[in-house]
């Protein structure tokens, strides 16, 4: 096998357009990289190669007839199994969605192909976005291709075992309380989820309506600059589609950090919740290190981590019951022993508490804004530990909780995940920055300038 | 906001919890101590509820 299944998205497009390289000869590379690792690692549900390979003739007519769709026009893109692709099954990784075959892309979708992205399978996934690592389901678990013995992080963990693995350049994933920057941190890969309302989210198997978000995984922060380009935008189909305008998100990329100014959140990690002294040190390091790039950095400080994490679980489990009550009382064998468990506490919450959620919400949402009025960017904790061993249950539950993503679900602000290091296990290490609503562009500029000024983008998991 | 958990759920949360209680009786408990912890939680809102009614503020 060659290098091909490392280029990322903007590297691919220049080469197309440099006619350097074919989308036929790029999807065969791909589609020889899935034949060869996913036996180990289960990143995809489904894959139709012959229907790939079509796709990837037809993009090479169009280019070498000088037609250029888009700005992904040929790129391979791998799409979470809860988003809808017209005529393929959707299945939320689940025996509850067996027969079920969608009859129109979602918006997302929608918004890739006109972009001119290959659609390039459906990956594994946490059932419906909620469970954990499980055994119980029609499909196996994703696996870690840093170890394939860890978990790859979750919910949207095929997508990020996939980038991982080069087995695809660019992913989709979804987001309610972390579920794109976990399988980011977890795998040493990009994970960006945008401000809420940016992404659509028609199509998409709902899990929370408060706190769902749709965004890119990739390897690069240019590239999820470019697939967020294609991916943004107002649809009427979604109802919390924000009409807002559309940023240049690759314009100020290149900017660098000199004069951002940059909060770092220490007490999620240090007080509240204490990190492993790996990740402690490597936000130390980074934090270090964007000073020494020129930005701005001081400490800032946030409500505490709980005063996020309770209305955002308190408006998880109330939602995702809502949606899921019926099929449990019908059909409880159907779900996953994990999923049972995170779906019925919300059958016990009550109205209040929803109510008081909801208020909590807003004034977290406040308290972000407020912090970012000072500052550009937060720099916070991911993971606060590199990821437990997949099969070992009582680890995965004492760990899945111990992070700080699900306070930008709670209140919609745009976070990013990169990867920060390499523990001594030899498991990535991942890093958060946080950006004012809409303003991806400063938190793309903040995170490109940490990534090429350090060589963990760089790095590949061992053996691929 | 220290409700207990409710004593008579609705029709529906009836039918799922006899479902689940009946096969998987362990799965039940688990969801009661969750939602029990999230009771009572440690960061309720720093106000009762409001008139008039707070705005949602969902960044747009």
């Amino acid at each position: 096998m060659s290098d091909l299944g490392w280029l990322g998205a903007a590297e691919i497009a220049a080469a197309y357009a440099a006619r350097r390289l074919s989308p036929v000869e790029l999807v065969r590379e791909l589609l020889e990289r899935v034949e060869a690792h996913d036996p180990r690692l289960n990143a995809f549900i489904r894959l139709d190669a012959d229907g790939v390979l079509q796709e990837a003739r037809e993009a090479e007519r169009e280019l070498r007839a000088g037609r250029r769709r888009g700005p992904l026009h040929g790129v391979p893109v791998a799409v979470k199994d809860i988003i809808d692709v017209a005529g393929e099954p959707t299945t939320c990784h689940s025996k509850v969605m067996e027969g079920h075959v969608a009859r129109q892309d979602a918006g997302v979708i929608a918004r890739l192909r006109e972009a001119g992205a290959i659609l390039f399978g459906k990956t594994a996934l946490h059932e419906f976005a909620i469970g954990g690592p499980a055994f119980d389901l029609p499909f196996p678990p994703a696996r870690n291709p840093w170890n394939a013995a860890h978990h790859p992080g979750g919910s949207s963990s095929g997508s990020g075992a996939a980038l991982a693995a080069g087995m695809v350049p660019l992913a989709l994933g979804t987001d309610t309380g972390g579920s794109i920057r976990n399988p980011a941190a977890a795998c040493g890969i990009v994970g960006l989820k945008p401000t809420y309302g940016r992404v659509s989210r028609s199509g998409v198997f709902p899990l929370s309506f408060t706190l769902d978000h749709v965004g890119p995984m990739t390897r690069s922060v240019t590239d999820a600059a470019l697939s967020l380009q294609a991916m943004a935008g107002h649809d009427p189909r979604d109802a919390s589609s924000a009409r807002t305008e559309v940023g240049d998100y690759r314009s100020a990329l290149e900017q660098g950090a000199r004069g951002l100014r940059v909060g770092f959140v220490r007490h999620f990690h240090e007080e509240e919740q204490q990190a492993s002294p790996e990740v402690a040190r490597a936000l130390d390091e980074a934090a270090a290190l964007l000073r020494r790039e020129g930005a701005q950095v001081r400490d800032v400080r946030l409500p505490p981590l709980a005063h996020f994490t309770w209305p955002q679980r308190v408006l998880f489990h109330a939602e995702a019951w809502a949606v899921h009550s019926r099929w449990l009382a019908e059909r409880p064998a159907d779900y996953a022993g994990i999923s049972r468990r995170k779906l019925l506490p919300g059958a016990y919450l009550g109205a209040g508490d929803y109510v008081h959620a909801q208020q909590k919400r807003a004034e977290m949402i406040e308290a972000v804004h407020r912090a970012l009025t000072d500052v550009d960017v937060l720099l916070t904790v991911n993971s606060m530990e590199t990821p437990c061993r997949i099969e070992d249950a009582d680890e995965a539950a004492r760990t899945y909780a111990r992070h700080a993503r699900s306070p930008f679900n709670l209140t919609g602000h745009p976070a990013i995940a990169l990867m920060c290091g390499l523990s001594a296990a030899g498991l990535p290490l991942s890093l958060q920055l946080v950006g004012r609503p809409f303003d991806e562009a400063t938190l793309l500029r903040a995170a490109r300038a940490y990534e090429r000024a350090t060589p963990w983008h760089r790095l590949r998991a061992p053996g691929l | 906001m220290s409700a207990p958990i409710k004593a008579q759920p609705e029709p529906l949360a009836n039918a799922a919890l006899a479902a689940v209680a009946a096969q998987f009786p362990g799965d039940l408990k688990v969801a009661q101590a969750t939602a029990l912890a999230l009771q009572g939680g440690p960061a309720q809102p720093s106000a009762p509820a409001q008139e008039p009614w707070p705005p949602m503020q969902v960044p747009r």
